[in-house]
């Protein structure tokens, strides 16, 4: 006899038999049922899983969390000292896989830390440089740059010099 | 001055994007890398134990569950660990420049 195993719900089997549905033994539609399997406890019963079983599976019940706040306060302190238990051993899972690209992801995730630092003092710095030009431009304060410290920085200084000291 | 602090400023937040692009394929890779290896070690596992076991309900459907675990949590564990210690990095230099900015103040 052929069974055909049909799931219509999570954890509820319903057994439909070919030969109920007259489709073997010629029979008519009355003939025809369906039977609803029991929900199977894991541990109880016939396995229905193995290698000669259902290769479907069952997934596990999800247990609830505590409801009230010391067991849910219990619940977190649990979850934080393992998840620090198995750090280093998680660690070392990642670093066998591949310790180049575990390096990588470090180095980038330090550089990353370092630079909102730089951007802040680049900031400053630039925040620093306007006030100081719109100092200079509203109170026309002199300018620290002479006229020799421009003539060596430009790269026609020396010729601008020599040619101010003609006409001169 | 004021164009070249400019343009380092540009550079810095060029640099902070080119980084989280990094991070990202680099996370990927890692990812690959353990779950391949996560593999391998239950193929190993698996290799070396009996028929007899796979008869058992209960160790095949330990195995069974293995099969689609998701491999991609040491990897998020990792790269969580990763992010406080950068949260760390950002804190401390951000605490020793505004003390170094409030010396200059001083």
């Amino acid at each position: 006899m052929i069974t055909l195993q049909i799931r219509i719900c999570q954890g509820v089997r319903t057994r439909l038999s070919w030969a109920d549905m007259g489709m073997m033994g010629g029979g008519g539609p009355s003939m025809m049922h369906w039977w609803a399997g029991r929900r199977k406890k894991p541990d109880t019963g016939q396995a229905n899983s193995g290698l000669t079983g259902d290769p479907a599976l069952e997934q596990p019940p999800v247990p609830e969390g505590p409801k009230d706040l010391r067991g849910r306060w219990e619940n977190l302190k649990q979850s934080v000292s393992g998840t620090t238990a198995a750090l280093p051993r998680v660690l070392r899972l990642v670093w066998d896989a591949s310790p180049a690209t575990t390096l990588g992801l470090f180095v980038t995730t330090a550089i990353a830390g370092v630079i909102p630092a730089a951007a802040a003092y680049t900031a400053k710095l630039l925040i620093n440089a306007v006030v100081q030009g719109i100092a200079i431009h509203n109170f026309h304060q002199p300018d620290h740059e002479t006229f020799a410290q421009v003539c060596a920085c430009s790269p026609i200084g020396p010729f601008q010099s020599i040619q101010f000291s003609a006409s001169a | 001055m004021i164009v070249a602090l400019a343009i380092v400023q540009l550079a810095l937040f060029a640099l902070t994007a080119l980084l989280g692009t990094i991070r990202n394929i680099t996370q990927q890779l890692l990812q690959n890398s353990v779950a391949m290896r996560i593999q391998l070690m239950v193929m190993e596992k698996a290799a070396s134990l009996d028929l007899q076991f796979y008869e058992d309900p209960a160790s095949y459907d330990f195995f069974a569950a293995l099969r689609p675990i998701q491999s991609n949590r040491p990897v998020m564990m990792i790269s969580t660990a990763f992010g406080l210690v950068q949260t760390l990095l950002t804190f401390l230099t951000m605490i020793a420049l505004l003390v170094a900015v409030s010396r200059c103040w001083r």
